[in-house]
Protein backbone atom coordinates (compact mmCIF):
# COMPACT_ATOMS: atom_id res chain seq x y z
CA UNK A 1 0.00 0.00 0.00
CA UNK A 2 1.23 3.55 -0.93
CA UNK A 3 1.99 5.37 2.15
CA UNK A 4 0.61 9.12 1.48
CA UNK A 5 2.26 11.62 3.26
CA UNK A 6 0.02 14.99 4.19
CA UNK A 7 0.71 17.90 2.57
CA UNK A 8 0.20 20.98 4.21
CA UNK A 9 -2.50 23.38 2.36
CA UNK A 10 0.16 26.53 2.82
CA UNK A 11 3.84 26.29 3.78
CA UNK A 12 4.12 29.07 6.47
CA UNK A 13 4.96 28.91 9.61
CA UNK A 14 1.60 29.84 11.44
CA UNK A 15 0.76 32.22 13.96
CA UNK A 16 2.19 34.81 11.87
CA UNK A 17 1.52 38.23 13.56
CA UNK A 18 1.54 41.85 11.40
CA UNK A 19 0.93 44.84 13.72
CA UNK A 20 -2.14 43.70 16.21
CA UNK A 21 -3.52 41.30 13.90
CA UNK A 22 -2.29 37.32 14.13
CA UNK A 23 -3.36 34.80 11.95
CA UNK A 24 -3.49 30.63 12.73
CA UNK A 25 -4.17 27.82 10.92
CA UNK A 26 -6.89 25.64 12.78
CA UNK A 27 -7.31 21.72 12.28
CA UNK A 28 -10.65 20.19 13.39
CA UNK A 29 -13.20 18.17 11.69
CA UNK A 30 -15.69 20.05 9.61
CA UNK A 31 -19.25 18.26 8.46
CA UNK A 32 -21.93 19.61 6.55
CA UNK A 33 -25.69 18.43 7.51
CA UNK A 34 -27.95 19.13 4.79
CA UNK A 35 -31.45 19.76 5.09
CA UNK A 36 -33.21 20.94 1.86
CA UNK A 37 -36.96 22.09 3.01
CA UNK A 38 -38.04 22.17 6.48
CA UNK A 39 -36.09 21.08 9.76
CA UNK A 40 -37.39 18.11 11.29
CA UNK A 41 -37.80 17.92 14.94
CA UNK A 42 -35.96 15.07 15.37
CA UNK A 43 -33.11 16.15 13.65
CA UNK A 44 -32.72 19.04 15.68
CA UNK A 45 -33.41 16.46 18.69
CA UNK A 46 -30.69 14.53 17.42
CA UNK A 47 -28.08 17.06 16.61
CA UNK A 48 -28.59 18.34 20.75
CA UNK A 49 -27.64 14.85 21.88
CA UNK A 50 -24.63 14.35 19.37
CA UNK A 51 -22.72 17.98 19.66
CA UNK A 52 -24.79 18.95 23.26
CA UNK A 53 -25.66 22.38 21.01
CA UNK A 54 -29.07 23.76 19.83
CA UNK A 55 -29.49 24.00 16.32
CA UNK A 56 -28.50 27.14 14.88
CA UNK A 57 -30.91 29.94 13.23
CA UNK A 58 -30.03 31.59 10.13
CA UNK A 59 -26.13 33.50 10.09
CA UNK A 60 -25.69 32.05 13.83
CA UNK A 61 -22.90 30.07 15.28
CA UNK A 62 -23.20 28.31 18.53
CA UNK A 63 -20.00 26.90 20.45
CA UNK A 64 -19.05 25.26 23.41
CA UNK A 65 -15.86 24.40 24.38
CA UNK A 66 -13.90 23.14 20.98
CA UNK A 67 -17.45 21.82 19.49
CA UNK A 68 -19.16 24.67 17.23
CA UNK A 69 -22.55 24.09 15.22
CA UNK A 70 -23.01 26.98 12.77
CA UNK A 71 -25.71 28.14 9.93
CA UNK A 72 -23.58 27.05 6.80
CA UNK A 73 -25.78 28.33 3.28
CA UNK A 74 -29.19 27.95 2.35
CA UNK A 75 -29.57 23.87 2.86
CA UNK A 76 -26.36 23.41 5.07
CA UNK A 77 -25.41 23.66 9.33
CA UNK A 78 -22.13 22.80 9.81
CA UNK A 79 -20.68 20.84 12.55
CA UNK A 80 -16.86 21.57 13.72
CA UNK A 81 -14.94 19.88 16.15
CA UNK A 82 -16.73 16.36 16.87
CA UNK A 83 -17.44 13.10 14.14
CA UNK A 84 -21.11 13.19 14.21
CA UNK A 85 -22.28 9.68 15.47
CA UNK A 86 -24.78 7.74 13.03
CA UNK A 87 -27.38 8.60 14.65
CA UNK A 88 -27.60 11.91 12.90
CA UNK A 89 -26.78 10.12 9.55
CA UNK A 90 -30.05 8.15 10.10
CA UNK A 91 -31.82 11.68 9.61
CA UNK A 92 -29.99 13.92 7.98
CA UNK A 93 -27.40 13.95 4.97
CA UNK A 94 -24.34 14.20 6.82
CA UNK A 95 -20.80 15.24 4.47
CA UNK A 96 -17.62 15.01 5.75
CA UNK A 97 -16.11 18.28 4.77
CA UNK A 98 -12.61 18.28 7.00
CA UNK A 99 -10.21 18.35 3.62
CA UNK A 100 -12.04 20.94 1.46
CA UNK A 101 -11.97 23.84 3.54
CA UNK A 102 -8.85 25.89 4.88
CA UNK A 103 -9.79 27.15 8.38
CA UNK A 104 -8.09 29.56 9.93
CA UNK A 105 -8.57 32.23 13.43
CA UNK A 106 -8.12 35.94 12.84
CA UNK A 107 -7.21 37.75 16.47
CA UNK A 108 -6.57 41.25 17.24
CA UNK A 109 -7.71 44.83 18.17
CA UNK A 110 -7.69 45.64 13.85
CA UNK A 111 -9.15 42.58 13.11
CA UNK A 112 -11.78 44.52 11.73
CA UNK A 113 -10.19 46.59 9.70
CA UNK A 114 -7.72 44.05 8.21
CA UNK A 115 -10.94 42.21 7.02
CA UNK A 116 -12.89 45.39 5.54
CA UNK A 117 -9.97 45.38 2.89
CA UNK A 118 -10.90 41.94 1.70
CA UNK A 119 -15.20 41.38 1.98
CA UNK A 120 -18.03 44.00 1.17
CA UNK A 121 -19.69 43.24 4.00
CA UNK A 122 -20.20 45.15 6.62
CA UNK A 123 -17.48 44.92 9.71
CA UNK A 124 -18.55 47.50 12.27
CA UNK A 125 -18.91 45.93 16.14
CA UNK A 126 -22.45 46.69 16.05
CA UNK A 127 -23.40 45.25 12.65
CA UNK A 128 -21.09 42.00 12.87
CA UNK A 129 -21.46 40.76 16.57
CA UNK A 130 -19.74 37.73 18.32
CA UNK A 131 -22.05 34.82 17.80
CA UNK A 132 -22.67 35.61 13.77
CA UNK A 133 -21.86 34.34 11.02
CA UNK A 134 -21.78 35.21 7.26
CA UNK A 135 -21.05 33.90 3.71
CA UNK A 136 -19.18 36.47 1.76
CA UNK A 137 -17.10 37.72 -0.84
CA UNK A 138 -13.67 37.91 0.22
CA UNK A 139 -11.40 38.56 -2.63
CA UNK A 140 -13.69 36.49 -5.08
CA UNK A 141 -13.19 33.53 -3.02
CA UNK A 142 -16.83 32.11 -1.42
CA UNK A 143 -15.94 32.40 2.47
CA UNK A 144 -17.48 31.78 5.43
CA UNK A 145 -16.73 34.79 8.13
CA UNK A 146 -17.59 34.02 11.60
CA UNK A 147 -17.25 36.24 14.67
CA UNK A 148 -15.90 34.15 17.63
CA UNK A 149 -15.41 37.49 19.98
CA UNK A 150 -15.21 41.29 19.81
CA UNK A 151 -11.89 41.17 18.01
CA UNK A 152 -11.55 37.38 16.49
CA UNK A 153 -12.88 35.68 13.57
CA UNK A 154 -12.87 32.22 11.72
CA UNK A 155 -12.66 32.71 8.24
CA UNK A 156 -12.75 29.41 6.31
CA UNK A 157 -12.42 28.96 2.07
CA UNK A 158 -11.92 26.45 -0.45
CA UNK A 159 -8.88 24.66 0.32
CA UNK A 160 -7.76 24.88 -3.15
CA UNK A 161 -7.63 28.56 -2.57
CA UNK A 162 -5.90 28.71 0.95
CA UNK A 163 -2.75 30.13 -0.59
CA UNK A 164 -4.52 32.96 -2.32
CA UNK A 165 -6.15 33.42 0.72
CA UNK A 166 -3.50 33.93 2.55
CA UNK A 167 -1.59 35.62 0.38
CA UNK A 168 -4.95 38.62 0.53
CA UNK A 169 -4.84 38.69 3.87
CA UNK A 170 -1.46 39.40 5.02
CA UNK A 171 -1.13 42.21 2.44
CA UNK A 172 -4.30 43.41 3.97
CA UNK A 173 -2.37 42.94 7.65
CA UNK A 174 0.50 44.58 6.23
CA UNK A 175 -1.41 47.39 4.95
CA UNK A 176 -3.66 48.24 8.38
CA UNK A 177 -0.18 48.17 10.42
CA UNK A 178 1.87 50.71 8.06
CA UNK A 179 -0.60 52.77 8.06
CA UNK A 180 -0.57 52.74 12.25
CA UNK A 181 2.62 53.61 12.38
CA UNK A 182 2.15 56.42 10.70
CA UNK A 183 -0.57 57.88 12.87
CA UNK B 1 -26.91 48.29 -6.45
CA UNK B 2 -27.74 46.61 -3.62
CA UNK B 3 -30.06 43.08 -3.04
CA UNK B 4 -31.26 42.64 0.57
CA UNK B 5 -31.32 38.75 0.68
CA UNK B 6 -33.61 37.06 3.07
CA UNK B 7 -31.12 35.04 4.49
CA UNK B 8 -27.78 37.70 4.42
CA UNK B 9 -29.43 40.94 4.84
CA UNK B 10 -28.47 43.30 2.37
CA UNK B 11 -25.26 42.75 0.22
CA UNK B 12 -23.57 44.24 -2.96
CA UNK B 13 -24.08 43.33 -6.20
CA UNK B 14 -21.39 41.54 -6.77
CA UNK B 15 -21.85 38.66 -4.89
CA UNK B 16 -24.86 37.71 -7.21
CA UNK B 17 -25.65 36.24 -10.50
CA UNK B 18 -28.45 37.04 -12.88
CA UNK B 19 -29.93 34.16 -14.22
CA UNK B 20 -33.47 35.97 -16.18
CA UNK B 21 -37.27 36.73 -15.76
CA UNK B 22 -38.71 34.77 -12.73
CA UNK B 23 -41.55 33.40 -14.97
CA UNK B 24 -38.81 30.04 -15.21
CA UNK B 25 -40.24 29.32 -12.21
CA UNK B 26 -43.97 29.14 -14.00
CA UNK B 27 -43.01 25.69 -15.88
CA UNK B 28 -45.88 24.55 -17.89
CA UNK B 29 -47.58 21.11 -17.78
CA UNK B 30 -45.55 18.33 -19.68
CA UNK B 31 -48.64 17.56 -21.65
CA UNK B 32 -48.49 21.18 -22.48
CA UNK B 33 -48.40 22.15 -26.07
CA UNK B 34 -45.81 23.34 -28.24
CA UNK B 35 -46.41 26.86 -28.36
CA UNK B 36 -46.71 27.16 -24.97
CA UNK B 37 -42.94 25.45 -24.03
CA UNK B 38 -41.85 28.00 -26.64
CA UNK B 39 -43.24 30.39 -24.89
CA UNK B 40 -42.12 29.66 -21.53
CA UNK B 41 -38.43 29.07 -23.19
CA UNK B 42 -38.39 31.51 -25.32
CA UNK B 43 -40.50 34.81 -25.17
CA UNK B 44 -39.82 37.52 -22.71
CA UNK B 45 -41.35 40.99 -22.06
CA UNK B 46 -38.87 43.66 -22.22
CA UNK B 47 -40.47 45.68 -19.90
CA UNK B 48 -40.12 49.77 -18.89
CA UNK B 49 -40.97 49.41 -15.37
CA UNK B 50 -41.27 46.50 -12.43
CA UNK B 51 -40.15 43.62 -13.41
CA UNK B 52 -38.89 40.35 -11.64
CA UNK B 53 -35.65 38.40 -12.09
CA UNK B 54 -34.30 35.40 -10.69
CA UNK B 55 -30.72 36.28 -8.95
CA UNK B 56 -28.35 33.88 -7.59
CA UNK B 57 -26.28 34.41 -4.27
CA UNK B 58 -23.34 32.51 -5.85
CA UNK B 59 -21.02 34.52 -3.73
CA UNK B 60 -23.10 34.14 -0.66
CA UNK B 61 -26.22 31.84 0.87
CA UNK B 62 -26.16 29.99 -1.97
CA UNK B 63 -29.95 30.72 -2.66
CA UNK B 64 -31.96 31.89 -5.63
CA UNK B 65 -33.62 35.03 -5.01
CA UNK B 66 -36.92 36.30 -7.14
CA UNK B 67 -35.93 39.89 -6.82
CA UNK B 68 -38.70 42.42 -7.66
CA UNK B 69 -36.76 45.86 -9.55
CA UNK B 70 -37.44 48.76 -12.16
CA UNK B 71 -35.67 48.69 -15.01
CA UNK B 72 -36.10 52.50 -15.57
CA UNK B 73 -35.23 53.82 -11.98
CA UNK B 74 -32.66 50.86 -11.43
CA UNK B 75 -34.22 50.60 -7.59
CA UNK B 76 -34.54 47.21 -6.01
CA UNK B 77 -37.84 46.60 -4.85
CA UNK B 78 -38.24 43.70 -2.89
CA UNK B 79 -36.42 40.16 -2.95
CA UNK B 80 -37.70 36.62 -1.51
CA UNK B 81 -36.43 33.08 -1.15
CA UNK B 82 -37.15 30.88 -5.24
CA UNK B 83 -37.63 28.39 -2.68
CA UNK B 84 -41.05 29.93 -1.66
CA UNK B 85 -42.30 29.01 -5.21
CA UNK B 86 -40.92 25.58 -4.73
CA UNK B 87 -37.82 26.02 -6.84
Amino acid sequence: MVDLIAMKAVEKNFPLKIGTVSVEEVQTSLFTVGVHKKIPKNLVTAMKSVTGLDWPSVRQIRSKGSVSVMWFDHTHVAIMGITPTPKLEEIARVTDVSDAWYIVDLDGIDVRKVLSRVTPIDMRENQFQTGITQRADLMHMQASISCTAEHSFRIMVFRSMAQTFVHEILVAMESVAARAEKV
Amino acid sequence: MRIKCPLCGSRDRREFYYQGHASILDRPDPESTLETWNDYLHNRENLAGVTEDLWHHEQGCGAWLVVKRNTVSHEVLSARLAKENGL
